[in-house]
């Protein structure tokens, strides 16, 4: 009778290994289409080419299935593609960087936003009544902002160090606040300035706010990149279905650019806000990953020695999973599927 | 028999010890054979040179002294609070059935649903760390001290009561210290949930203490830093935890022996 609870025992342990391992790790096919495991966004008023991508049927068209399996918080985001829970990985470049510098094996292969005079990517805003007028006015100034390090914090110390404030790093007193609070923290007295990722027609609605800078007066349209990254090991068992996804993301960037009214009204419906609320980026035409947005941020995290020196962009990014850009023929069918039977 | 006796003494040891060097072995293990992914999950021995490395420079010495200085403000004002109020709603019972049901109420509520109540009351500094601290941390200290207080042996009290004692020597010297034993379990477990919450604490707005170190390392992905802060504040709890047990010994201790005397 002892044995019996002892075999049952093991059988059971066996069997929840066996299912937890195989259920992060398998390669799933849905019917004749490929799932990629997505996270939803977190901050779900800014438009996300996923969402348009799959109300479009963009997904669908190159055999991809997704399946969306939760928002992830931005700092988990590597550590999560990297575990398996889901394939694709976003957020800004400066963060993917930091990844790899520390040991995560992912590989960017599709750019997403990119900052535009009109839609930077992050804003530095005051009171609308306050005594900061020029750059040296912020120095021992209290920074709201949603976190430390990455576009947050090195956008203003980069700003100071442009307008010839050497040193920048400790001459803010920084306040971290839960994201989308950075606004009260300034507004309640809590901070001086504050850095937020919204669209400056957005801070002119909330009025009583001064716009200070935006990243695009630093460094025009490179700061903002938020490539999408996969792991290594998924680009190596499946580079077919690394390709046809990067496809159908340059797809959806070139659609979003084209009609971003609509593209706010997919988003809006997706996540039930009112279309009014969400606002959209400007993308990357093609999803091509751009050499300068890497080596900027490389550069800008060895000055800051956030990152291992000897970090190249070329092992942070790739493009070569971008087929032709849109307007050219697709790529011949029969060659696609020869390609994907010669690599299973 | 000398050589037995230490003998007896490194076996019980051992006993003691075993269950957890076996945990820090797998620890050590698994990301080295590879079958967690180091960048997941350092090895214990990687993280405890990144524990040495933050002790050298001084770092998660700053980071310790911030967090504790935290938790042990909102902590004392939580038993300076918390025995008095005890007392009084343990001994007046009309006073407790007034106050109860509303401290039922903010008992049962989860401080992190009230975090963005502290928020918007004491902001982002220092202040609404000690209240959150505070509010997490009272209740052990309050409930325990009703209990004590209401489980006096009645025939005590009315021994005392006979010998014509005023109320105020009745509380000295036969309530309280017939509570004590629970008021010091209260303070145990309030003293365990303060180093808690204190981690949840210090996520917002702080930027020194060894739950900030924690979330700070996380985000630059210095994974083996993030571990070292966690075992640094699993060190923390179980080092406040023993010293509280060893009071609670000492003066209970000295309280029977009275008894006995």
């Amino acid at each position: 009778m002892k044995r019996h609870y002892l075999l049952v025992l093991v059988a059971v342990l066996a069997a929840a290994l066996w299912a937890t391992a195989s259920y992060s790790s398998q390669s799933r096919q849905d019917g004749q289409l490929d799932v990629v495991k997505l996270p939803d966004p977190f901050i779900p008023n800014t438009v996300c080419s996923y969402y348009v991508a799959d109300e479009l049927g963009f997904f669908r068209d190159e055999g991809i299935k997704p399946e969306f399996v939760g928002v992830v918080p931005t700092p988990q985001l590597v550590a999560a593609v990297m575990a398996g829970k889901v394939d694709v990985g976003g957020a800004h470049a400066n963060r993917t960087i930091a990844g790899i510098s520390a040991g995560a094996k992912i590989k960017a292969v599709v750019a997403q936003t990119e900052t535009t005079r009109e839609q930077p990517h992050m804003v530095f805003v005051t009171l609308a009544n306050s005594a900061i007028k020029e750059p040296k006015d912020l120095l021992g100034k209290r920074l709201a902002i949603m976190a430390f390090g990455g576009c947050n914090e090195y956008t203003p110390y980069e700003y100071l160090r442009k307008h010839g404030i050497a040193n920048p790093k400790g001459k803010l007193s920084i306040v971290t606040t839960p994201p989308g609070k950075e606004i009260d923290a300034l507004r309640r007295g809590g901070a001086d300035f504050a850095g937020v990722h919204m669209d400056p027609k957005d801070v002119q609605r909330l009025g009583g706010l001064r716009i200070l800078f935006t990243d695009y007066d630093i460094w025009g349209t490179i700061g903002g990149a938020t490539p999408l990254y996969f792991s290594d090991k998924f680009i190596k068992e499946k580079p077919d279905v690394v390709r046809r996804f990067v496809k159908a993301i340059a797809r959806t960037n070139n659609w979003i650019n084209a009609n971003p009214k609509r593209a706010e009204q997919i988003q809006a419906k997706r996540v039930k806000v009112d279309p009014a609320l969400v606002n959209v980026n400007h993308f990357t035409p093609n999803g091509i990953i751009k050499e300068e947005s890497v080596q900027l941020w490389v550069d800008i995290l060895n000055d800051y020695h956030e990152i291992k020196p000897g970090i190249k962009t070329a092992d942070v990014y790739t493009n070569a999973f971008n087929a032709q850009p849109e307007g050219k023929k697709k790529a011949k069918p029969g060659k696609a599927k020869l390609k994907a039977t010669a690599s299973l | 028999m000398f050589y037995r006796l230490w003998l007896g003494r490194l076996g019980s040891f051992a006993q003691k010890t075993a269950a957890i060097a076996a945990f820090l072995l797998v620890w050590e293990l698994l990301p080295r054979l590879g079958l967690i992914d180091p960048f997941l999950l350092p090895a214990f021995s990687t993280v405890l040179k990144a524990l040495w490395r933050l002790s050298l420079s001084g770092e998660i010495v700053g980071h310790l002294l911030s967090s504790f200085r935290r938790s042990a403000a909102g902590f004392s004002i939580a038993i300076g609070v918390g025995i008095p109020l005890g007392v009084l709603m343990g001994w007046f019972k009309r006073f407790e059935k007034v106050v109860d049901p509303l401290l039922q109420v903010f008992r049962n509520t989860s401080i992190l649903a009230l975090f963005p109540v502290f928020i918007l009351i004491f902001g982002l500094g220092e202040l609404s760390k000690v209240a959150i601290i505070f509010w997490g941390t009272v209740w052990p200290t309050l409930l325990n001290t009703i209990a004590g207080v209401k489980n006096t042996d009645p025939l005590l009290i009315k021994s005392a009561r006979s010998m014509g004692v005023t109320q105020l020597t009745l509380f000295r010297r036969v309530i309280v210290p017939a509570a004590l034993p629970s008021i010091l379990t209260g303070i145990r477990l309030s003293a365990a949930n303060a180093v808690l919450i204190l981690v949840a604490a210090e996520m917002l707005g702080a930027n020194s203490g060894l739950g900030f170190m924690i979330f700070y390392s996380e985000q630059a992905y210095a994974i083996p830093e993030m571990y070292a802060g966690i075992v640094s504040i699993s060190f923390l709890g179980c080092m406040v935890n023993w010293f509280l047990v060893v009071l609670e010994r000492r003066v209970t201790g000295w309280k029977e022996q009275v008894h006995g005397g």
